[in-house]
């Protein structure tokens, strides 16, 4: 059997296309080739064809859904297997009562016929209505919970990168910058030096601190500077929610700085950080718009699982601070055997865990894609 | 540094309780609710203060201490376990089985750790072997990744290859080529685990869902003195250092 043609590998003949491209300016054709060159070497296949592409995001999408449905069986398998139930009470306890009340929730059923009955409600767009809420639709109650827990997260990431991102590359320029060249005898090099440990001390405390114990000293803290109860009450909405998305941010700053000053490591050390340098631009401009270019594919990989984490709401914060939000309403399900909320919001959790790992998947090839001819040609467009 | 830490820790969960004449179980109903270091507190020989029971909260402090430590030992070991032999499968199944066992290992890790500890912790019921088991299970899936990530690359290694072609049988190709490879990840991973496991057991503590009573976690004593913070901010304080400092021992550099 005569042995198959070996497949060129167009990422790498791009790449060395960009490199010769040397000092001409990188046109918009060379990023198409690279981007055909990234596509075809992620897909297995030649630059252009489009059916394996699609071939693979449709098995993503099955893989998730399995993930999905899976997570869904499990959830129900475990309530199914355990004593008890959502309508066992001490007020309750005649058996012929609990039966019927089973039955016309259709918790009599086996587990895996209920699992079959929840995924053809799904289908039809029906999660089923809430046990604890009587009445009330599933995803009415995913709906008004989810929003406040996805502001809540995306402004803790947003607060967290906006702490982590200058405090990394601050820290960066003393150690690799020519601040970290020269001698301490001058004061600036000494107070960035300075900056620098007690930024870099500070993020590895805040690593420290889970959200359990930063949350209760947050409303410490706050009763001591601003005389509030500790339990807020109506009116500071606002207070209370800048008081959890700070919280929340901590841990977010913390891993975040740790992976920006990694990736800014790396590229203080990579070939094409010399020809910037050799151009001879401002410093602050080397680091802010070439160095931290290159750290985003790491971090949004890195970040992903923490973002989706926070995106689903944290149980703790939620509690402690008293917002609506769905790490509540997953808290008080799992608490009080609500099924119909919890199998909904575990199909919601694992979607979007999966989600933002291939959307963050997805971005660091795109990036990668739009970055790679720019990085190998020095070019500086 | 870290040494000096981790052992002043453990000392202070072994002979910490014996700082003090109270009692961590005992209600004394003459020395209610006292501040650290409050004139009635010193009065009634607590030097720590009470909580609302009038239990002595230097020795909670220390119980709840060495409460945190045991689950978590005891999770981080299951996990080991639970992961090596899970590793251990993935790695070697091939096929049909081989997939399943890898889909069932990515829906294990796609659920939030809260959620699936909360359900099953609820199911369980409420133990410190329950609570350990929980952990075990939920932090058994980097333990297997890790494992079978050795396990693949040993496989690859030129010595597995030789030890085939000359002979060797799958059980002294095991034991001698992938077995070595997989207890180093197992052993660095399950060290990497401590950090998660003891911070998702303090939310469980936090969440009511860890020890039962007369048990005590560091998370359930943070919960206890959250409602009188105001009052007594040091009781607070106490149990939130404790845990920054035990993560700061078992946190990579």
């Amino acid at each position: 059997m005569p042995a198959a043609p070996k497949r060129p590998n167009t990422l790498r003949a791009a790449s060395q296309e960009g490199c010769r491209a040397g000092g001409r300016v990188v046109t918009e054709g060379d990023r198409k080739r690279v981007r055909a060159g990234i596509a075809a070497d992620a897909s297995g296949a030649p630059a252009g064809a489009v059916l394996p592409t699609v071939f693979r995001l449709l098995r993503s999408v099955g893989s998730l859904l399995a993930a999905a449905l899976g997570a869904v069986g499990l959830c129900l398998f475990l309530m199914k297997a355990i004593a008890g139930g959502p309508f066992r009470s001490e007020q309750l306890s005649d058996p012929v009562l609990l039966a019927n009340l089973d039955a016309a929730f259709g918790l009599a059923t086996p587990w895996w016929q209920q699992w079959v009955q929840w995924c053809a409600g799904a289908v039809q767009g029906s999660l089923g209505t809430s046990f604890q809420h009587r009445g009330v639709e599933v995803t009415t109650l995913l709906a008004s919970a989810w929003p406040v827990s996805v502001l809540l997260g995306a402004f803790a990431l947003a607060l967290g990168l906006a702490l982590a991102v200058p405090s990394a590359v601050l820290v960066a320029r003393a150690r690799f910058g020519a601040a970290g060249r020269r001698s301490l005898a001058s004061w600036w090099p000494t107070s960035l030096a300075f900056g620098a440990f007690c930024l870099e001390a500070l993020m590895g405390a805040l690593l420290c601190v889970p959200t359990y114990v930063s949350a209760p000293l947050m409303l410490v803290a706050a009763a001591g500077l601003t005389e509030l109860p500790p339990v807020a009450s109506a009116g500071d909405g606002v207070l209370r929610f800048t008081q959890a998305a700070l919280v929340l941010a901590m841990p977010v700053a913390a891993v975040a700085f740790r992976w920006i000053l990694l990736g800014l490591a790396e590229a203080a050390s990579a070939p094409w950080w010399t020809a910037i340098r050799a151009r001879r631009l401002s410093e602050r401009r080397r680091w802010w718009r070439y160095a931290l270019a290159s750290v985003w594919p790491l971090l949004a990989g890195r970040l992903a699982p923490l973002a989706a984490e926070l995106l689903l709401g944290s149980l703790a914060v939620e509690l402690v601070f008293g917002l609506p939000g769905l790490g509540q309403l997953l808290g008080a399900a799992a608490l009080h055997r609500d099924t119909p909320v919890l199998l909904g919001a575990v199909a919601c959790s694992v979607v979007t865990v999966r989600g933002a790992q291939a959307l963050a998947d997805a971005w660091t090839v795109g990036w990668t894609a739009l970055s790679l001819p720019t990085r190998n040609a020095g070019g500086l467009a | 540094m870290r040494r000096v830490l981790a052992f002043s820790l453990l000392l202070l969960a072994l002979a910490g309780p014996f700082g003090s004449t109270g009692e961590g179980f005992t209600a004394n109903w003459a020395a209610l609710d006292t501040a650290p270091g409050s004139a009635r507190a010193l009065a009634a020989g607590y030097w720590w203060g009470t909580d609302e029971l009038g239990r002595d909260a230097w020795v909670r402090l220390c119980l709840g201490l060495r409460g945190s430590l045991a689950v978590s030992a005891m999770a981080v070991g299951l996990s080991a376990a639970l992961g090596l032999f899970l590793g251990a499968s993935l790695g070697t199944l091939r096929g049909f089985a081989g997939t399943v066992a890898a889909r069932v290992v990515d829906i294990l890790a796609s659920m939030p750790l809260t959620l699936l500890a909360l359900v099953l912790v609820s199911s369980l019921g409420r133990s410190l072997w329950s609570v350990a088991a929980v952990l075990g299970l939920l932090g058994c899936v980097p333990v297997a990744r890790a494992v079978r990530v050795a396990i693949v690359a040993a496989q690859a290694e030129a010595h597995y290859l030789v030890a085939g072609l000359h002979g060797a049988t799958s059980f002294e190709q095991f034991r001698w080529t992938l077995l070595p490879a997989m207890g180093s990840a197992c052993q660095t991973s399950s060290v990497l685990l401590l950090p998660q496991v003891l911070i998702a057991e303090g939310t469980l503590g936090f969440l009511g869902l860890s020890i039962p009573d007369p048990g005590i976690s560091l998370g359930g004593l943070l919960v206890e003195s959250a409602g009188r913070a105001t009052q007594a901010p040091l009781a607070v304080v106490g149990p939130s250092v404790l845990v920054f400092l035990l993560l700061l021992v078992v946190r990579p550099r």
